[in-house]
């Protein structure tokens, strides 16, 4: 039994005929009906997706675009392939590091971090990281950068804000240029193209606006994490590739969406926000999850200012109704 | 010159939040309101504050002193400036 928290149970076989149902009448009632193109990471997210893709519509409608660069991790396109296999999907392999060299992604990134190492070499793999865990810790989400040389001790320091933003710009256009990229695929074909963000994913704006939130329909995005990686085993899909620690896989040395994102473990992300969406109270909710009302308060006023934050990012540009347009004639 | 009072740095932390960030209303920014919860700060904006502080003040400030009862509101800005000179 992969789910543990009985709050987020739920009957995978109905939940999949929903899914199914819901990709086949948005493609039924699209101009471009022919199928779908998923992006395959190698992570559970876009298994799940493309796997819920074929069961609506037949392996034979969907394509598999895998989008590798300098940063990804070479299991990411070991298990992406292997996704393909199990589901049977035609694929293609896209390596983006030379168009992201000329845009100066990589030149821009070396650049930013010189700025705040000027030891640092194009060779070191590093990451970006949170405080430690949002239960134990009361720090506020200050960025730090940690450098990993091949032949020294890790460096770790805590970014200037400049410099935070322009990686930050930096590394997103390595998910636009994905976008880009599915749907140059996907118009080509006829395609729609099937986002893979998940349900924390869209509630706390874990996504990139106009990057791996540039999609036609998000079919997991009512699901939490624990939720899809169900999904994943019950269309047989691997253990590995079910249970695979999420990642931003961006660069270059491994770091989790609980170190980088939620100062949590997803599985409490998912039991809190369930939780949330059941109208549960503080001391219930620190009842059922075994912590104190204290770190609920503080957990529950994380998420809710992520949300907040983040709203924009999950709805179309702002604009004035056209009625507020006062009659000249 | 560097204030020395609180009502000198709440004035000065005033201004830095004003010209920094966009405050629309005035009242959106009184000694006591919640600077992170408001959105007023967000992850990049408390690196922006904290590098102000230490230069500004000439004080160090350490991970373990990021935390809300030290940055959460312009009162206790001043009050945690003021107890590091």
């Amino acid at each position: 039994m992969l789910i543990s928290d009985r709050r987020l149970n739920f009957d995978a076989d109905s939940c999949v005929r929903e899914i199914a149902s819901f990709l086949s009448t948005q493609l039924r009632d699209s101009s471009r009906n022919g199928g779908f193109v998923v992006g395959l990471s190698g992570g559970v997210d876009s298994a799940t997706t493309a796997a819920l893709a074929c069961r609506a519509v037949g392996a034979g409608r969907v394509f598999g675009l895998l989008l590798p660069e300098r940063h990804s991790s070479p299991e990411s396109i070991e298990y992406a392939e292997e996704t393909a296999e199990t589901l049977g999907i035609s694929t293609e392999q896209i390596e983006l590091t030379p168009v992201l060299e000329s845009l100066g992604v990589y030149e821009g990134l070396r650049a930013a971090l010189c700025e705040v190492d000027p030891d640092y070499r194009s060779s070191w793999p590093y990451r970006i990281v949170l405080p430690s865990d949002l239960r134990e810790s009361r720090a506020w989400n200050v960025y730090h950068l940690e450098l990993f040389p091949p032949d020294g001790e890790p460096r770790r320091h805590r970014l200037p804000a400049q410099i935070l933003r322009r990686l930050q710009a930096l590394t997103n256009v390595k998910l636009r240029l994905r976008m880009t990229l599915l749907y140059r695929e996907a118009e080509s074909r006829g395609y729609l193209v099937a986002g893979t963000t998940n349900r924390c994913e869209l509630d706390q704006g874990f996504f990139v606006q106009y990057g791996d939130g540039g999609v036609d329909l998000e079919p997991i995005a009512h699901l939490y994490k624990s939720q899809v990686r169900q999904l994943a085993l019950h269309f047989g899909l691997s253990e590995r590739i079910a249970l695979r620690p999420a990642t931003p896989d961006t660069w270059g040395a491994d770091v989790t969406d609980d170190e980088f994102f939620f100062r949590l473990p997803y599985e409490l992300v998912d039991s809190l926000l369930v939780r949330e969406d059941l109208g549960l109270d503080d001391q219930t909710i620190a009842t059922e999850l075994d912590l104190d009302v204290d770190q609920i308060v503080r957990l529950r006023a994380e998420l809710a200012r992520r949300r907040k934050v983040s709203a924009a990012m999950r709805c179309i540009p702002p604009c004035l109704p056209t009625n507020t347009l006062e009659e000249v004639n | 010159m560097v204030p020395t009072t609180l009502p000198e740095l709440r004035a000065q932390l005033t201004e830095f939040f004003v010209e920094t960030y966009y405050v629309a209303s005035p009242d959106e920014l009184q000694p006591d309101t919640p600077l992170l919860e408001t959105g007023i700060l967000d992850s990049t904006g408390v690196l922006e504050l904290v590098a102000h502080l230490e230069e500004r003040y000439g004080i160090s400030i350490g991970d373990e002193d990021i935390v809300p009862e030290n940055m959460n509101s312009i009162d206790r800005l001043s009050a945690f400036i003021a107890s590091r000179r």
